[in-house]
C-alpha cells in the first residue's frame, strides 16, 4: 500500500485532479475519463488509487473558480457558486474557499467510514440476491436516474432508452447474435463504452465552447490568505449543518445514477429549507456553502458503496470505474469480498488518504489559483480535444472508435441543447448489458412467466418501490388536483 | 440547433417504431421463451411511448417552433467553427495513419489554434510542444502505438 508507485500515482493524480476541476467547462468525470487510457497500464490498485484522487480533488477544486469568478468549474460547484461570489465580493474569499476545502474533506472522510462500516454488512445482504432482485435494483438505479434529472423525465427517459440501445449493439447477449451491427466487424463487438463517454462528457464541451460567445477569464485582483482563520468556529457553530450534509450526500451518492452535482443541489435546498436564518442565503451566507461542500464530496464515498457491495455505479465516476475494474479482472460485486477483501481494504486506505490529501493540496491550488485561471480558453480546448482524440484510439488502437467518439460527441451536444440530460445515456450504455442479462435469464428461470419477478420477497419489495417510483409522477397530480378542489 | 418538444418527440417515435421493425426480424433462442428480440422491443416501446408523450405534452401548450436554430447558427463565423471542429476530428481520424501522429496532430491543434484566435505567433511552437508532450507521455510512458505514419524513417 505504501508502494512508491501507488504513491506517485496519487500524488500525480490529485495535481491532474485539481487542475481539472479548476479549470470551468472539464468535470470530475472528464477526469476520470481522461484518466483511463493512463490506467489501461497501471495495475488494479494504482489505478484506483489515481481515479479516487483525482476525482476527490476534482469536486473540491470547482469551487475555486465558482467563488472567484463566478464560474463553477465542476456543476457540482454550481449550486454554492453565487454565495461563494457573493463571500468573496464582501471580501471573506479564503473563509469561503477554506469552508469548501475543509468541509469538502469532512464530507469525503464520512462517506469513506459509512462504506468502511456499512459495506459488509450490506454484502452479507447482497449475496441473497438472484437474477429477480438484480432486475428491480438496476431497473430502480436507472428509474432514479431519469426522475433525479434536471428537466422533464420524458426527456430523460428517452436519454435512458437511447443508451440501452446503444448496449444491445454486438453479439454479447444471451442468444449471441449480432444485433444492429449492419455488417460492420468493429460493431460486432459492441460499442465502446470509453469512446462514447469521452465524446459526450469532453468532445461536446469542446463544440460547445467553439460555438460560445466566450467571456475572457479575469483573475482576481487581490491575494488570498488566511485561509484556515475560522474554520474552527465554523466546525463548531453549523454541526447540523456539515453533519447533515455528509449524511445526505452519503445517501444520495449511494444511489445509483444521483451523483455529486444532484447531492449539492438537493443539500443545499435543505440546508436553506431547515436553516435558522434563511434569508441570509444568496447574500454570502457560509451555511450553504459548508453542507454542500460537505454533500458533494460525500457522495463521491457513497456512490462507491453500490459500485463494490453490488457492481451497479452509483455515479457516472464510478460507472468508469467499474467499466476499469472489470478490464482489469477485479469484478465488483459481493464475491469481491470474498475473492479480493484485501482490495477493500486497499480502497478503503486510498479514499482516507485522498481526502486528507486535500488540506495540503486543496490550499496549495487556492493559493496558485490566480496563475492557473490565467490559462487561455482558446489554447486550451483544442489541447483537450487531441487527449481526447488520443485517449479514444489508445484503448483499442482502432479509428473506428475516434469515429464512435466523434459522433457520440455529436449527439450528447444535440441531445444538452434540447434539453435531454446525458446522464441517463451513459448510465443505460453501463448497465443495459447487466439489465438484459437478469431480465433473459430471468425469464428463462420462470418459464416465460414474468409474474415470477414478484414471488420472492426482496424482488418484490424492490419492485414495488420502482413501480412506485414510476408512478409517482401521477399520485401527485392526483393529490394535488385533490388539494386543490378541497 | 433546437427542436420544439413536438420535433424531438417526434423523433424519438420514429426511432423507436424502426428498433421495434428491426428487432423483430432477429430469430429466436432455440427452446427459450424470450429471444434476442425482447430487449430491443421493450426499448423501442419506452421511445415510442416517450416520445409519444412528449408530442401529446407539446400540442396541449401553445404552438411554439417546431425548429429554431440556436443564436449561434446565423452567425457564420460560429457555424464555421462549428463545422471546422468536426472537420478537424475527422481529419485526424483519416490522416493519422498517413501522415503520422506527430504531423497529424500539430496540423490538428494547429487549425483550431488558428480559429479560435490564439496569437499568430504562438500558434506553431505551441502545437509543437503540446504534440510533443502528449507524444512522449503516451508513445514512451505508456507505450500506445501512436503510429509514425510518412515519418517511419526517424521512429524512435
Amino acid at each position: 500500500m505504501l508502494d512508491p508507485l501507488v504513491l506517485g500515482a496519487v500524488l500525480a493524480s490529485a495535481v491532474f485532479g485539481l487542475f481539472i476541476g479548476a479549470v470551468p467547462g472539464l468535470t470530475a468525470t472528464m477526469a476520470v475519463a481522461l484518466l483511463v487510457p493512463v490506467t489501461f497500464f497501471l495495475p488494479p490498485l494504482p489505478a484506483i488509487a489515481c481515479m479516487v484522487t483525482s476525482t476527490a480533488m476534482a469536486i473540491f477544486a470547482g469551487d475555486v473558480p465558482g467563488a472567484l469568478l463566478r464560474i463553477p468549474g465542476t456543476p457540482a460547484s454550481a449550486a454554492y457558486c453565487d454565495e461563494a461570489y457573493a463571500m468573496t465580493r464582501k471580501g471573506h474569499a479564503e473563509t469561503a474557499l477554506g469552508a469548501g476545502l475543509v468541509f469538502s474533506a469532512i464530507g469525503g472522510l464520512f462517506g469513506t467510514t459509512v462504506l468502511a462500516v456499512a459495506a459488509p454488512a450490506l454484502a452479507a445482504v447482497a449475496l441473497e440476491f438472484s437474477s429477480f432482485e438484480y432486475f428491480w435494483l438496476v431497473l430502480l438505479g436507472l428509474s432514479a436516474a431519469v426522475f433525479v434529472s434536471p428537466g422533464r423525465p420524458l426527456k430523460a427517459l428517452v436519454s435512458l432508452a437511447v443508451g440501452l440501445l446503444v448496449a444491445t449493439v454486438g453479439f454479447e447477449n444471451p442468444a449471441a447474435y449480432p444485433r444492429f451491427t449492419f455488417g460492420s466487424i468493429e460493431l460486432m463487438s459492441g460499442v465502446q463504452l470509453i469512446p462514447v463517454m469521452i465524446g459526450m462528457f469532453a468532445v461536446s464541451e469542446v463544440v460547445r465552447y467553439a460555438t460560445s460567445i466566450d467571456r475572457p477569464l479575469e483573475a482576481p485582483a487581490t491575494g488570498i490568505s488566511g485561509i484556515w482563520r475560522g474554520q474552527g468556529r465554523l466546525l463548531r457553530a453549523y454541526p447540523i449543518a456539515w453533519l447533515r450534509g455528509s449524511a445526505v450526500g452519503t445517501l444520495i451518492g449511494a444511489l445509483p445514477g444521483a451523483g455529486a452535482d444532484i447531492a449539492a443541489w438537493i443539500s443545499y435546498g435543505i440546508s436553506k429549507r431547515f436553516s435558522k436564518t434563511p434569508e441570509k442565503f444568496g447574500t454570502g451566507h457560509i451555511e450553504g456553502i459548508i453542507e454542500a461542500g460537505a454533500a458533494n464530496n460525500a457522495a463521491l464515498s457513497g456512490a462507491w458503496i453500490p459500485a463494490l457491495v453490488f457492481g451497479i455505479p452509483g455515479d457516472s465516476i464510478t460507472a468508469i470505474v467499474i467499466g476499469v475494474l472489470y478490464l482489469k479482472g477485479v469484478n465488483p460485486g459481493p464475491t469481491i469480498f470474498l475473492e479480493n477483501p484485501q482490495t477493500i481494504y486497499a480502497v478503503l486506505m486510498i479514499f482516507f488518504l485522498s481526502n486528507l490529501l486535500l488540506f495540503p493540496l486543496g490550499w496549495a491550488l487556492i493559493k496558485a489559483a490566480r496563475n492557473l485561471l490565467r490559462v487561455p480558453r482558446n489554447i486550451l480546448m483544442p489541447v483537450i480535444l487531441l487527449f481526447c482524440v488520443v485517449g479514444a484510439f489508445a484503448i483499442n488502437n482502432s479509428v473506428f472508435d475516434v469515429g464512435v467518439m466523434v459522433a457520440f460527441g455529436l449527439l450528447a451536444y444535440f441531445m444538452e441543447a434540447n434539453g435531454f440530460p446525458i446522464a441517463p445515456t451513459i448510465l443505460g450504455v453501463v448497465l443495459g448489458g447487466m439489465l438484459e442479462q437478469n431480465v433473459v435469464s430471468s425469464l428463462i428461470k420462470a418459464g416465460g412467466n414474468p409474474l415470477a419477478f414478484f414471488e420472492r420477497p426482496i424482488a418484490a419489495a424492490l419492485g414495488v418501490v420502482t413501480i412506485f417510483i414510476w408512478l409517482s409522477p401521477v399520485i401527485v397530480r392526483l393529490l394535488r388536483r385533490r388539494a386543490a378542489t378541497t | 440547433m433546437k427542436l420544439g418538444d413536438a420535433a424531438s418527440g417526434l423523433l424519438s417515435a420514429m426511432l423507436g417504431v424502426a428498433v421495434v421493425l428491426h428487432a423483430r426480424t432477429f430469430p429466436p433462442m432455440p427452446g427459450q421463451p424470450v429471444g434476442p428480440s425482447l430487449f430491443p422491443i421493450l426499448i423501442g416501446a419506452g421511445l415510442l411511448v416517450a416520445g409519444a408523450g412528449l408530442i401529446l405534452a407539446a400540442l396541449r401548450r401553445p404552438l411554439s417552433e417546431f425548429v429554431e436554430f440556436d443564436s449561434w447558427a446565423r452567425r457564420p463565423r460560429m457555424l464555421a467553427n462549428f463545422a471546422l471542429v468536426i472537420a478537424d476530428l475527422l481529419f485526424y481520424a483519416l490522416a493519422v495513419d498517413r501522415l503520422g501522429f506527430l504531423v497529424t496532430a500539430v496540423l490538428f491543434l494547429s487549425v483550431l489554434f488558428l480559429a479560435f484566435g490564439v496569437r499568430r505567433a504562438r500558434i506553431l511552437p505551441l502545437a509543437a510542444a503540446v504534440t510533443l508532450v502528449i507524444h512522449y507521455g503516451f508513445y514512451t510512458l505508456l507505450r500506445v502505438p501512436l503510429p509514425w505514419g510518412m515519418l517511419e524513417g526517424i521512429a524512435w
